[in-house]
């Protein structure tokens, strides 16, 4: 999966200059539904991603109000301030160069780790005949649906210990106080983003394998080669996209992603880029702020040409169109049973424990005294708890409920506005007579990709506050928080609905067209039934994240339009850690639920939402 | 019935440098059974479909019947859903979220038909290609020759004026080709359609069209019946296209019995062609007659067919194929005296266009 | 290649450019037309009548009051239930209201128009000066409200005090506030992380700027001798010494209740904190005890501001809303918890932090730090960063 390929290379040129028939031209253009479709599109998306992108970048050299004196000049003006005092100034080293060192070292071991146990485990799920494979590949895609920070809590709950003070760890309270290392700092967050991470290697390297032909191996095998040669030679390389995609992917979010490292790093004084630019941002520096951005916005853009430029190569080798019917089962033999007990591990740490501690968390009154007496409903449907802010069970509390229906309904509304919207984007870059119409197309869905989500949530924040031409003030409404879910989605949901617009071909649209159907026809009766599974696929996806993103949303939620992310950190804040969890149980639940229910009536799959 | 007239119609995709379709002029008469035929990427299907309105032209103009559907230079165009015409595509292109009905009732519901006319249409339409029984199932449930059976419903079912098919039959075995052929004869003959279809199988242009337009490198190189173009072939290229095994080519220079045959024929001579059918093996010599012309090759392979045979020869340097419906009392190895009647020869002039003789010399 | 190439740069350029012009005719700069005009108005009580503004306002439209407390709903409730103006309370946390008050302003599209404000440096050098607010004090209040508090208006102060855990100590471990830079309390301090925490750096400042002579006293008490530094004030030596001291740092004020509180600890830390967390003395069981007698301060007071959208459609509503918020009924919810109104005539209520029994050993805010606080803010959190260890 490359995250932009350019897929039809043909270049714009006419041979022939030819001036007459221009203005034919431009009318058949033009009158392409495709064509005015990707004017729309990128008129919105102008509005809903360039604008914020820019105007957060612009911050990066341009003097902020109250800033004026530090900068020497009036706000607005351009200033080298910002720049200087990120990386060049005493503090550079604290607030920029380490943090970018960590932040480097974080991803890097991360995507490390989640390649070599995601990759072994992809191909137990799609090769072998591994005992409970079918329900493995679901089961392991869980860790998805939680959101990161929840294992960042798990983790505190049962590793702190006394240089943080507070309620004893589990641990702590059986005997054994664990040390700094382990309790804080980058080891947790590795481990953390590794099991966050896992489930896109297993959905993409599954899918990527389903898709290889076993022929190929064989073809080896008969050769003469081993089992490591075949992997080493032949398997790895045919892989290799879906691999690199995989870790592109994984990168960018292990770069934006802000709770985990912000959970487990400050009490270890381990800082990185996402930590600092959430220090700027809440102190008010948000020229420092956009620089961080910028940095993070540049790290996303390498990793994307890295990405690129190996596809390029890699597609040497991926001329096989191969359709093999079923690929062939490896039998496990007498490694059935240490597969199994591994896949079986992998799916007790990264679901059983951090959930099975959530759960637990909200039935003890004191965390980690494992005595029955000490276990209570209470949070869950108790009346006239003591915490006076939130004094009922979260069940019974009307506040869950509402946000549980604005999460249902706002991310249910971005997540089949952002799916429609990359068929959309789909039906122009396959479709659209003008090509640069397409290649404009993806490079601007891409970009939110790169953006960290909290950066862009200020930018929405500044430009969305106030009214702009016929545009309202969006502020405090619903409809921010849907507009910048979408827009944060759009990446996948493009990348999406280009797959599933080239898998489809053209041929029955133009059958329709030719029996005098019109677009609109068109798209109703043919394309968009045609394509139902994969506008799940890609509503599904957003749907997920939706659920369970934060960052995007908690700057831009207001009490009249708390999410369920939202209110679990109000409680957070609030310090009732009971119902916060328990509120992060019910995000899960209701994720694991979408998923569920999308796959049951439309047979679609995570991977495809990620067009891999 | 609607004519079609193509006028100096060219296509160039983007970014090509040659174009698909360069100046083409052609009148399809109303009822007619016309067939574009040439290899792959001689600007057929594309030729199809910018008369279908799914492909703009980069110049020229297109009229079907008292309507012009492209014109370049004016800048005017219909969409394809505007132009009525019906195309049945090389893969079906059935939609399969849809039933058999649902597919044939498409084009109806388009035209905001009354129910029961819908309904008489969907069901003249199966009947027609006798696929009633299937209306119920979806395409992935339908046997290759069924769902061509029904894309075919499903275009008749719209009523168009023109039936556009685009390589009908070459997603068929052969043994539904044959019976397919024999159906869309029946079809023509039944509605009275314009049709035109597009394949690069001379044997299905040759059973099913009422006229052939051989196209290479986007221009057309011959329009005529099947026999005008299999029996006078305007220029090599429709000469060496046509027929199977191909027609034996004697360039100046490479035989040289053919050389002193061609020598008091004509000059302007370069190339003669004789079909494999005329080729015809002796098994005494004879002495070349004036006119007559007398090859001698050496017997390479012979390989029954079935019905007939074909005789591979040669002449050292080159191999040659004869057909013959008897049995050949020939051996391999052994060198044949070949007979060919001058009218049989086809002559072309050193740029490959046919060259007609204004007298054979008796 | 290349074309296709300079395509994209070209489409890339275009999409640029368009979205340059798009934020730059929407963003527009105030700053520049800015006129530091009234900071704020203070009637005279001659002049004032309230029952002509309570005429005035219900002639008006509606108000939306942007507060960083959740109690700030209960407060406008209770505003239109006395006068029958609808109102609005929205809670937003400074950053967030900063933005949206610029915006608002720069946009002539106000929809708050009553902003409570925590962040007094910014509402003083950000939002007063460029004339996005403006400060207004009720005349018939004015000799209530201490002159340090008028410009611009403070609504209340928070009280945070330092606080022990008093199931593990009998008393406070420590009585000095320079013992906490003391090896004896290597990492048993909690902080809620300063670099991420406007008030502490104020407050850093406003220490340098107004205790700089109770520190050096309270050095000498602590140790002996008189504080020797190279540091520009006592205040930055002590920071520095505290951050070098590996305090525990936590994500909020409420995590820091918790570091020092929960029940059970062998040995747990101290920390500075909102007297609202001793609530949690009843919620959570906590063990929260006032350090009573530390020196210099027993704890220290945050203002929050209050001021009125100048952009305002409905000023005199605005006004009496600022008016009700400093009468004891209208500032009731907020503090009921231990906020201080700045209307000293009210009496203060009980509360579980005992808030009336220590103010005056609170190091109090005082307004005329502002500018300074503001402009040494990255000062401050530059020194917590190098001096952290």
């Amino acid at each position: 999966m490359a995250l932009i390929t350019p897929k039809r290379e043909r270049s714009t040129r006419q041979v022939r200059p030819q001036t007459q028939g221009l203005a034919y031209r431009t009318k058949v253009n033009f009158r392409h539904p495709a064509t005015l479709i990707g004017i729309l599109l990128i008129l919105l998306f102008g509005y809903l991603i360039v604008a914020p992108v820019i105007s957060l970048l612009m911050g990066a050299v341009q003097v902020g109000f109250g800033d004026e004196a530090k900068a020497g000049a009036g706000a607005g003006e351009l200033t080298s301030y910002y720049l200087a005092r990120v990386f060049s100034s005493p503090v550079s080293e604290i607030i920029f160069y380490t943090p970018l060192r960590n932040t480097l070292l974080i991803s890097l071991c991360s995507i490390a780790l989640a390649l070599m146990s995601g990759v072994p485990v992809a191909w137990l799920l799609a090769r072998t005949d591994l005992p409970a494979r079918r329900w493995f590949s679901s089961a392991l895609i869980v860790p998805y649906m939680l959101p990161a920070w929840t294992f960042a809590l798990a983790w505190t709950t049962i590793f702190k210990n006394r240089s943080s003070a507070g309620q004893l760890g589990w641990l702590e309270s059986l005997g054994w106080e664990p040390p700094n290392w382990l309790a804080y700092g980058p080891l947790p967050i590795i481990v953390i983003f590794c099991l966050h991470f896992t489930p896109f290697v297993i959905l993409l390297v599954t899918n990527a394998m389903r898709n290889l032909p076993s022929e190929l191996d064989e073809a080896a095998k008969m050769a003469g080669a081993t089992a490591a040669e075949r992997w080493r030679r032949i398997t790895l390389p045919l892989l290799r996209p879906a691999l690199l995609s995989a870790a592109t992917l994984m990168f960018a979010k292990a770069v934006g992603e802000f709770g985990v490292a912000y959970v487990l790093g400050l009490p270890a004084g381990f800082q990185v880029l996402s930590t600092t630019l959430h220090q700027s941002i809440s102190t008010q520096q948000s020229g420092v702020a956009a620089v961080i951005a910028a940095v993070m916005v540049v790290l996303g853009g390498i990793s994307l040409l890295i990405d690129i430029r190996f596809l390029r190569e890699a597609k040497r080798f991926m001329t096989v169109s191969g359709k093999s019917l079923a690929a062939r089962v490896v039998p496990l033999a007498r490694f059935k049973v240490l597969a199994f007990t591994l896949v079986a591990a992998l799916f007790t740490i990264s679901v059983v424990l951090p959930l099975g501690t959530l759960v637990l968390s909200t039935v003890m009154r004191v965390p980690g005294h494992f005595a029955l007496s000490n276990f209570t409903l209470d949070y869950w449907v108790g009346h006239n708890l003591p915490t006076v802010g939130f004094n009922r069970g979260v069940l019974v509390s009307p506040e869950t409920w509402h946000a549980a229906w604005n999460t249902l309904w706002m991310v249910g509304l971005a997540a089949i506005c952002t799916g429609l919207l990359g068929l959309l984007v789909g039906y122009v870059v396959v479709r659209s007579p003008l090509r640069q119409l397409g290649t404009a197309l993806r490079v601007i869905t891409f970009m939110p990709y790169l953006v960290p989500g909290l950066a862009f949530a200020v930018a929405y924040l500044s430009l969305f506050a106030v009214p702009r031409g016929p545009i309202p003030a969006l502020y405090g409404t619903a409809t921010i928080l849907i507009l910048i879910m979408i827009a944060d989605e759009m990446p996948f949901a493009s990348r999406a609905g280009v797959s599933a617009m080239m898998q489809l071909g053209q041929e029955a649209e133009e059958a329709a067209q030719s029996l005098g159907a019109r677009f609109t026809r068109r798209m109703r009766t043919v394309i968009i039934p045609m394509l139902r599974g994969s506008v799940a696929s890609a509503t599904l996806l957003p749907f997920v994240s939706g659920v369970q993103g934060l960052s995007l949303v908690i700057i831009l939620a207001t009490p009249g339009t708390q999410l369920m992310t939202t209110l679990s950190m109000t409680l957070i804040d609030f310090g009732y850690t009971h119902a916060a969890n328990a509120v992060v149980v019910l995000i899960c639940a209701i994720a694991l639920f979408g998923t569920w229910a999308t796959q049951r009536l439309f047979r679609s799959n995570l991977a495809d939402g990620l067009g891999g | 019935m609607a004519q079609i007239t193509l006028s100096a119609l060219s296509k160039t995709y983007p970014g090509s440098r040659t174009p698909s379709v360069q100046g083409l002029d052609l009148e399809i008469e109303p009822g007619e059974f016309l067939c574009l035929l040439g290899p792959s990427g001689c600007g057929k299907s594309t030729t199809l479909r910018m008369i279908a309105g799914l492909e703009n032209p980069s110049s020229g103009r297109i009229v079907i019947g008292d309507r012009v559907v492209d014109d370049v230079s004016s800048g005017r165009c219909i969409p394809a859903e505007q132009r009525g015409l019906g195309l049945v595509f090389q893969n079906y292109a059935l939609w399969p979220h849809l039933s058999v009905r649902e597919n044939v009732c498409f084009a109806p519901r388009v035209q905001k038909l009354p129910k029961a006319e819908r309904e008489l249409r969907v069901q003249q339409a199966l009947d027609t290609l006798a696929i009633a029984e299937l209306a119920d199932r979806y395409p992935s449930a339908l046997s290759g020759g069924q769902q061509q059976r029904v894309a075919i419903a499903r275009t008749l079912a719209a009523r168009p004026e023109v039936l556009l098919l685009d390589e009908p039959l070459s997603n068929l075995d052969a043994r539904l080709r044959l019976e397919m052929r024999a159906e869309f004869q029946r079809l023509h003959r039944q509605t009275g359609n314009t049709m035109l279809f597009v394949t690069h199988d001379q044997f299905e242009a040759m059973t099913l069209a009422t006229r052939i337009v051989v196209m290479n490198r986007g221009q057309i190189q011959q329009v005529g019946t099947p026999m005008e173009i299999y029996n006078a072939p305007a220029n090599r290229f429709v000469a060496e296209f046509m027929g199977n095994p191909p027609i034996n080519i004697f360039e100046r220079g490479q035989n040289a019995q053919a050389d002193a045959w061609l020598e008091h024929i004509d000059p302007h001579v370069a190339t003669l062609g004789i079909r494999p059918e005329d080729l015809q093996l002796t098994s005494e010599v004879h002495r070349p007659g004036s006119g007559q012309l007398t090859l001698d090759l050496r017997v390479s392979a012979l390989l029954p067919t079935g019905g007939s045979w074909i005789v591979e020869l040669n002449d050292g340097a080159r191999r040659y194929f004869a057909t013959t419906q008897r049995c050949p009392q020939v051996v391999q190895g052994q060198l044949v005296p070949v007979l060919v009647a001058p009218q049989a020869v086809h002559l072309f002039t050193g740029s490959g266009v046919r060259y007609e003789r204004m007298e054979v010399a008796a | 290649m290349t074309i296709i190439r300079t395509g994209r740069m070209a489409t890339l350029a275009t999409l640029a450019i368009g979205a340059l012009l798009f934020t730059g005719c929407a963003g527009g700069n105030p700053a520049s037309s800015a006129n530091p005009g009234p900071v704020a108005v203070t009637e005279s009580a001659e002049d004032y009548n309230l029952d002509e503004l309570i005429a005035a306002a219900k002639s008006e439209g509606p108000i939306t009051i942007y507060d960083s407390t959740s109690k700030v709903e209960e407060m406008a409730a209770a505003f239109t239930k006395t006068y029958g103006i609808e109102a609005t309370g929205v809670k937003a946390d400074a950053a967030e209201t900063i933005e949206k008050v610029t915006r608002e302003a720069q946009a002539g599209n106000v929809v708050g128009d009553v902003v409570a404000i925590s962040d007094l440096p910014a509402l003083k050098n950000q939002l007063l000066p460029n004339n996005f607010v403006t400060s207004w004090v009720p005349g018939d209040l004015a000799e209530h409200i201490d002159p340090s508090m008028r410009e611009p208006l403070v609504m209340i102060t928070d009280p945070s005090f330092w606080t022990y855990n008093t199931e593990a100590f009998q008393s406070c471990p420590a009585d000095n506030i320079w013992d906490l830079t003391t090896e004896e309390f290597r990492g048993k301090v909690a902080f809620q992380d300063p670099v991420g925490d406007n008030g502490a750096l104020d407050w850093y400042s406003q220490m340098a700027s107004f205790g700089e002579d109770a520190l050096r006293e309270a050095y000498q008490q602590a140790f002996g001798e008189e504080l020797k530094t190279d540091k520009d004030s006592a205040a930055a030596e002590w920071v520095a010494r505290m951050a070098a001291n590996q305090p525990i740092l936590t994500k909020s004020s409420e995590e820091s209740s918790e570091a020092v509180g929960a029940t059970g600890q062998q040995n747990p830390p101290m920390a500075l904190m909102s007297s609202a967390k001793y609530r949690n003395i009843e919620e959570k069981g906590y063990a929260l005890g006032v350090c009573e007698g530390m020196v210099p301060w027993v704890g220290k007071a945050s203002p929050k501001g209050l001021t009125i959208a100048s952009g305002t459609k409905s000023p005199n509503a605005a006004k009496l809303y600022v008016h009700f918020a400093l009468t004891a009924e209208g500032i009731a919810p907020q503090i009921a918890d231990g906020k201080i109104s700045a209307n000293s005539s009210i009496t203060q209520p009980e509360d579980p932090a005992h808030v009336g029994k220590h103010l005056e050993q609170i190091f109090q805010f005082n307004n005329a730090g502002l500018e300074t606080d503001w402009a040494s803010r990255e000062a401050w959190q530059d020194l917590w960063r190098t001096s952290a260890k």
